[in-house]
């Protein structure tokens, strides 16, 4: 019986040990980078840097390059068409 | 001639806490003020006013009320669930002594702070002499606990973990006084500290998982300690009772409140911590996180003999463990009372190093939640001197006191450099460019120092606008300066910082600063001054140029 104890108790810590270095560790890693994409300080960083690229792209004399105008354009128009018909 | 050294060598033990303690009274005063204490000393004043309504002290009540009403302005959410065993005393004081005056106010709560560690240091000595029986080794481990820098410096202004420290000392030395009687006074003894450590940090749920945890193995060990059985509920009665008792948030519902406190630990502290050089939630920090800021804060004389101390202590109870099938007349992992001590410190041990490092305790800036591991680290230290006694020859030993000694003389000589920011010092294993990568003057300590620079810097009765490029609430320490100095000051918030004439910066922020800009600084400024200590930048001052 008391042999049995001991082996429960060793089994129970290794078995915690095992559990926080593996599952827990990749749990908490998962849960850092979660945590810091949905941080505010990411989101309001993620809204600066877009803006600033909208603003980058309204001061260039042209953004869209021709070929690509072309395809965006055919592509809402054929949207456009589809759900017309 | 030899009798009075004779004589010297009896009481060295009084001698040496005499030395402490006028040390202590003649610097006391030297230290900066930490964030924590405006809270703490609310919390005395809450609980000090709800106790004499309680018993209906009218006096006192209207008086506590009045000082309650001078504590306010926290960014924090304050609580009032805090533990009284340091803040009403200090409240009691205040009011006795008539102290008014905030800096005085602060300087004898910083003197208390010193007097609930120096008793802590005591009963540390008696644990010593207790397990291993010699007074000088009890001394130097004594010496090793106070010299640590971090321990010394918190001791003059840390309210909360040092006092955590003490009880958790205190606890120890009653646990080991119940293993070698179990009888009631020890108990009652035991239950009662092991309580007020608990209800001064919740890590001293401890004593009680772990008191049950070493009867267990004794029970397996010996079943006539089953008899032992109505003591150990004793015990769990009296710590129980007590924990009510001198825990007034408690009293209106027990069980509840205490498990809407172990609920809303996690609302109080920062909302994130600077470790390695990347900003984490505190709930959230690498599993390295408590062992890095050990071995980097710790004097490595202390991490070197823990280690072994550690490493002979666990082989020792390892093999215990690998012959627990084979009979035996005493207990499966102890034979006298030394190894019960000592398997009880090492289960401790093991206990609080794992949930710190694993659960997702939320880590205050560094570790000085965990300042109390500090006793373990010297613990094994001193085991570790212990047992190379009995194993190296005279010639060693010599060698050994020569190593021991110079290295507590540089621990002395830190000291010394970092007075009166001990509380922030890193050990030689750190370059000055790992430390930018640490949260340094976490508590502000150096806030105090820099408005009496500004106001020495400006002699003439001008105002003097002060911004703050850090998370922290340098208003607070402004009522320590004389009146007048005090209304020359005017405080702006940070977004109207470019608007000041000094803006103070210790480098401990709220919001990520890679991402956030809310930091940053504009080229009107420049650096007028700042104080690193053995690479540590503790604060720095920018001025406005052309001022």
């Amino acid at each position: 019986m008391k042999i049995f104890i001991y082996k429960s108790i060793i089994i129970f810590f290794l078995f915690i040990l095992g559990f926080y270095l593996t599952f827990g560790y990749v749990k908490r890693e998962l849960l850092n980078e979660i945590d810091q994409l949905t941080s505010k300080e990411n989101i309001e960083y993620l809204k600066k840097n877009l803006k600033d690229q909208m603003k980058i792209a309204i001061n260039k004399e042209k953004f869209i390059n021709d070929e690509d105008s072309k395809l965006i354009n055919d592509f809402l128009n054929k949207i456009e068409n589809d759900l017309n018909n | 001639m030899k009798t009075i050294s004779n004589r010297l060598l009896t009481n060295c033990h009084y001698i040496f806490f005499f030395i402490f303690f006028i040390i202590g009274l003649l610097i006391y005063k030297d230290y900066g003020f930490n964030i924590d204490e405006t809270f703490q000393r609310r919390s005395g004043f809450y609980w000090l006013n709800y106790l004499s309504n309680f018993f209906g002290l009218d006096k006192i009540s209207l008086i506590s009320s009045q000082k309650l009403n001078t504590s306010i302005n926290f960014t924090e959410p304050w609580s009032d669930a805090y533990g009284i065993i340091f803040d009403v005393p200090a409240a009691i004081i205040e009011i006795i002594f008539s102290i008014n005056e905030p800096l005085k106010i602060y300087e004898m709560r910083h003197f208390l702070t010193f007097i609930y560690f120096f008793v802590g240091t005591i009963f540390f000595y008696k644990i010593l002499i207790n397990r291993f029986d010699s007074k000088f080794l009890s001394l130097f481990g004594c010496l090793m606990l106070i010299i640590t820098p971090r321990i010394f410096g918190d001791s003059f202004q840390n309210n909360k973990d040092i006092i955590f420290l003490a009880f958790f000392i205190i606890s120890i030395f009653c646990g080991f006084k119940v293993f070698e009687s179990y009888n009631l006074k020890n108990i009652i003894y035991f239950g009662v500290f092991s309580s007020i450590a608990t209800s001064t940090r919740l890590f001293g749920l401890v004593f009680p998982a772990s008191f049950l945890l070493i009867y267990l193995f004794m029970t397996l060990g010996n079943k006539k300690d089953l008899k032992l059985f109505k003591k150990i509920s004793f015990y769990f009665l009296v710590y129980i009772f007590f924990l009510i008792l001198h825990w007034p948030y408690l009293w209106s519902g027990p069980i509840n409140n205490f498990l809407n406190f172990l609920n809303s630990v996690g609302n109080f502290g920062p909302g994130n911590v600077l470790f390695n050089g990347v900003f984490y939630n505190p709930k959230l920090v690498p599993y390295s996180y408590l062992s890095t800021w050990i071995v980097i804060s710790t004097p490595i004389l202390n991490l070197l003999m823990f280690f072994c101390g550690f490493l002979i202590l666990s082989k020792f109870y390892l093999n215990k463990l690998l012959n627990v099938d084979v009979r035996k007349k005493t207990y499966d992992f102890w034979e006298n009372i030394n190894e019960k001590k000592d398997f009880y410190i090492l289960i401790l041990f093991v206990i609080l190093f794992f949930a710190g490092s694993f659960f997702q305790v939320k880590h205050y800036n560094s570790w000085r939640m965990f300042y109390f591991l500090n006793f373990f680290i010297i613990y094994f230290s001193i085991f570790f001197i212990n047992f190379s006694k009995s194993k190296v020859n005279k010639k060693k030993q010599k060698y050994l006191s020569l190593i021991l000694i110079a290295f507590i003389f540089l621990n002395i000589i830190k000291l010394f450099q970092y007075h009166p920011y001990q509380s922030i010092y890193f050990n030689q294993f750190t370059s000055k460019k790992f430390i930018e990568g640490f949260e340094v003057d976490y508590t502000g300590l150096s806030g105090i120092e820099f408005l009496r620079y500004v106001v020495n810097d400006n002699s003439n009765n001008k105002k003097i606008k002060i911004g703050i490029n850090s998370w922290y609430p340098l208003w607070r320490m402004a009522e320590l300066l004389p009146e007048k100095d005090r209304k020359r000051l005017i405080f702006l918030s940070n977004k109207n910082k470019e608007n000041a004439d000094y803006i103070y910066s210790n480098r401990i922020y709220d919001v990520n600063i890679y991402l956030d800009d809310k930091y940053n600084l504009s080229r009107n400024f420049e650096k007028q001054k700042q104080l690193m200590i053995d690479g540590a930048l503790v604060y720095e001052i920018y001025k406005r140029k052309g001022l």
